[in-house]
């Protein structure tokens, strides 16, 4: 059942879906009952977050909530992420460093500004959680190789490690903000990520034996000092121990994949999971049948189908909407979600994976 | 002190009397009022002992012309007969443009929800919206049905987003609070931040 | 039954002090508020110190002395009406505003003049009046929100009556006023309220619009 909690001595990894376009989130549960959470995804009909929706359906104490990763500074990866902040009082917020923080804040505080004249803004979920912030706690800024948070408890070491971002990204991130600062003198127009995968956080979650790897948007690109070349190259934190779970980047597309990476990090036939995104088509068929080829594990929060269909309305109006445009395509909301726990107090244990709502294993 | 219902009836929905009928009739009684103040100073100079400059100012007074205000309909038209009977309305961003089309990710208005992804044609847009075309620009879209003057017809409108610009006292204002949401970081050394490892 | 609404309008009126000849077409235009075809063809019927009017092909605009009209003549162009008084309000920054509403407009149809006298009865008793009066009928109704503190959220006033708008004699108007007091007078107050307030403005009309409609005996 998803409202039946993990027990003491299980570590949980929970990856919540919305189809793509939405967003998504991952939850972990570490220790006895510490819990931490990535990125922030809501219901677009509810408006309401869906890390929060199922903490509480497995009444998880939210004060245990001990950080919340913002894996991206932009709306589409962290909706909902400020009432998560303010529903979890002991939560320290951390997120991607950028070398030059004032910098940073002046777009963010820019954006503030444009939204308050009725622009759409791309950062205000990003200023409501700084806003949201316990005066008492500062945020984590996160780069490679840094903690994220670290315990001992049952005599066993849980440490969550931040692989990203490489140096090199936060200084380029810097550069990319001052282009954006200087268009903030255009009229009406939203600011658009131009590459934000690059700046997105990965994290190893290493608990006795076990490995997590969990790879966020993070692409592979071409630059050996950037995405997952520089992590396979210059990581400090990666040990010679290998991941048993391994959430895929970026949708499982091509870019987000390296042959490199299942090599060298992860056990054989691991876990892998990850969310969709439709209206891009991911993961691809052919990249499925390369994961499969990895894996007999392939789980995915939903099935990647491929809907070209307008939403439903008014039949009059329908006709008249399609016949007004070259093409109109919903972007539906699936939910699904992929639950994983194992037993972290032996040491054979394997992951127990449920699936929830719309998730689906591919065969 | 006035209540609060006869307050709100002052920024309620239509004027509840014939105002502007009422400010016609104003006009005339100040334009007549005013000239006959006018008449009243010129005849006074001209018979006074007031030095010349004033009398050559009176005689400028006395050319100026007579104010005739425009034939205003009395009856505030409040019968339309052109309004929306069914409507879609989304807020679109552009995503990506080319030579012919632009597509955008659309924000349902009407009904709220979901999003929708579009690609619509750049003829579709007003020539001078098309200079505001650029990726992140925010438009209204809208689809539907209108009645005007009896008529019934569809009606699908692109209109690009027009809003002021910040000006230098809305940057100032944002360097400001740059300050105020610095404060909640750790402080950093700014002049010295090599490592990016804890 | 929820029936649907037939046409629906909304208009933002402004009290403070204002100088009528400065908002015009041209001055729209010149601060690329508006297009420049949208100014030269404007409908003005007169500028003058003391009171202004003109309409645009979406917008009907009056200003007085002490109050401002923007009434949109068609659903669909709401928001640019809203991103229009933001931005007028933008550049005459240092304008006194002491209120606003923003006014709503959902027109009725009833299926049948049965209905349409049937939803009166339901509105009000007025049947208690058939000894005194001949065949009463409901005209008019108004329900305004007692809210004492918060005027950050504004206030409901809503009116019922048949439609100026569809005159089949069996059509109604829901007329909603959502007023707001700007304690401070600063345009940046007005804006950042009406901006905060506008979708829930919207949703709150829906809500209550079906609510009555779910809700009446026709």
């Amino acid at each position: 059942m998803i409202t039946t909690p993990p027990l003491i001595n299980e570590v949980e990894v929970t990856l919540i879906g919305t189809g793509g376009g939405y967003g998504e989130s991952i939850i972990i549960k570490y220790g006895n009952d510490s819990w931490g959470i990535i990125d922030s995804c809501i219901n677009p009909h509810t408006q309401s977050p869906l890390a929060l929706e199922y903490l509480e359906g497995i009444k998880v104490d939210l004060k245990k909530i001990n950080f919340i990763l913002c894996t991206h500074w932009h709306n589409d990866h962290i909706r909902g992420l400020s009432i998560l902040l303010k529903k979890c009082p002991n939560a320290e917020f951390c997120f991607a460093r950028t070398t030059d923080l004032r910098k940073f804040l002046l777009m963010v505080s820019l954006d503030h500004q444009k939204a308050q004249k009725g622009s759409p803004s791309s950062t205000d979920e990003f200023k409501k959680c700084i806003d949201a912030l316990n005066k008492s706690k500062f945020p984590n800024e996160v780069a490679c190789d840094q903690v994220i948070d670290k315990l001992n408890e049952s005599g066993i070491d849980f440490t969550i490690y931040s692989l990203s971002p490489s140096p090199k990204t936060c200084h380029d991130f810097n550069i990319e903000i001052s282009e954006l600062i200087t268009d903030f003198g255009k009229r009406s127009t939203q600011i658009i990520n131009k590459s934000p995968n690059n700046k997105s956080v990965a994290l190893l979650f290493s608990f006795g034996e076990y490995r997590v790897l969990l790879g966020s948007d993070l692409e592979v690109g071409h630059d050996p000092n950037e995405g997952w070349l520089y992590i396979l190259k210059n990581s400090k934190v990666l040990d010679k121990k290998r991941s048993s779970l391994f959430k895929l980047p970026h949708h499982g597309s091509a870019n987000g994949y390296c042959i490199d990476i299942f090599n060298n990090l992860l056990t054989k036939d691991p876990v892998l999971k990850t969310t969709p995104f439709k209206t891009h088509d991911l993961p691809r068929k052919d990249m499925i049948k390369v994961y499969l080829n990895h894996s007999n594990n392939l789980f995915l929060t939903s099935y990647n189908e491929y809907n070209s269909k307008p939403k439903k309305r008014d039949k009059s109006l329908e006709k008249f909407i399609v016949k007004s445009v070259l093409s109109i395509e919903e972007i539906k909301f699936t939910h699904g979600i992929i639950r994983s726990r194992l037993d972290y107090t032996k040491t054979d244990s394997s992951w127990n994976i449920e699936l929830f709502n719309a998730a689906i294993k591919v065969t | 002190m006035e209540s609060s219902k006869t307050l709100t009836a002052k920024t309620g929905n239509w004027i509840e009397e014939n105002s502007l009928t009422k400010y016609e009739l104003t006009l005339n009684q100040n334009a007549n009022i005013y000239r006959k103040l006018v008449g009243n100073y010129v005849n006074l100079v001209n018979h006074s002992t007031l030095p010349n400059e004033n009398k050559e100012s009176a005689k400028l007074e006395s050319h100026l012309p007579e104010f005739k205000f425009p034939t205003l309909s009395n009856h505030y038209d409040i019968v339309q007969k052109k309004f929306s009977k069914k409507v879609q309305r989304w807020q679109g961003v552009v995503t990506k443009f080319d030579n012919s089309t632009f597509e955008a990710r659309l924000k349902d208005l009407t009904n709220g929800g979901t999003d929708e992804i579009a690609i619509l044609e750049i003829n579709d847009i007003s020539p001078e919206d098309k200079e505001l075309l650029s990726v992140g620009a925010v438009f209204y879209w809208s689809a539907g049905y209108h009645m005007d003057n009896g008529q019934i017809y569809k009606r699908s409108d692109i209109r690009f987003q027009r809003l002021i610009t910040l000006d230098s006292e809305e940057f100032e204002s944002a360097l400001n609070n740059v300050d105020i949401l610095l404060a909640k970081f750790k402080p950093r050394d700014f002049d010295n931040d090599a490592s990016l490892n804890k | 039954m929820v029936l649907e609404r037939e046409s629906y309008n909304l208009g933002i009126v402004l009290l403070g002090s204002f100088n009528p000849v400065i908002i015009t077409p041209q001055w729209l235009f010149n601060k690329k508020i508006i297009r420049e075809t949208e100014s030269e063809t404007a409908k003005i019927e007169l500028i003058h110190p003391e009171i202004t009017r003109f309409d645009l092909e979406w917008v009907s605009v009056q200003i007085t002395t002490d109050r401002v009209e923007f009434r949109s003549k068609r659903e669909s162009d709401i928001e640019t009406l809203r991103d229009l008084v933001v931005s007028i309000f933008n550049v005459l920054k240092e304008t006194p505003i002491d209120a606003f509403g923003i006014n709503h407009n959902c027109h009725f149809s009833l299926r049948s003049t049965t209905e349409y006298i049937n939803f009166g009865y339901w509105l009000s008793p007025v049947r208690q009046f058939d000894t005194v009066m001949q065949d009463p009928r409901l005209l008019k109704v108004e329900y305004v929100e007692n809210i004492q503190n918060d005027n950050s959220k504004g206030m409901f006033r809503l009116t019922i009556t048949p439609s100026d708008l569809i005159l089949d004699h069996k059509s109604v108007v829901f007329s909603f006023n959502h007023h707001f007091q700007n304690t401070d007078k600063q345009t940046s107050s007005f804006i950042n309220t009406l901006i905060s307030n506008w979708s829930e403005s919207i949703t709150k009309v829906n809500s209550i619009c079906e609510s009555i409609w779910n809700q009446a005996k026709l």
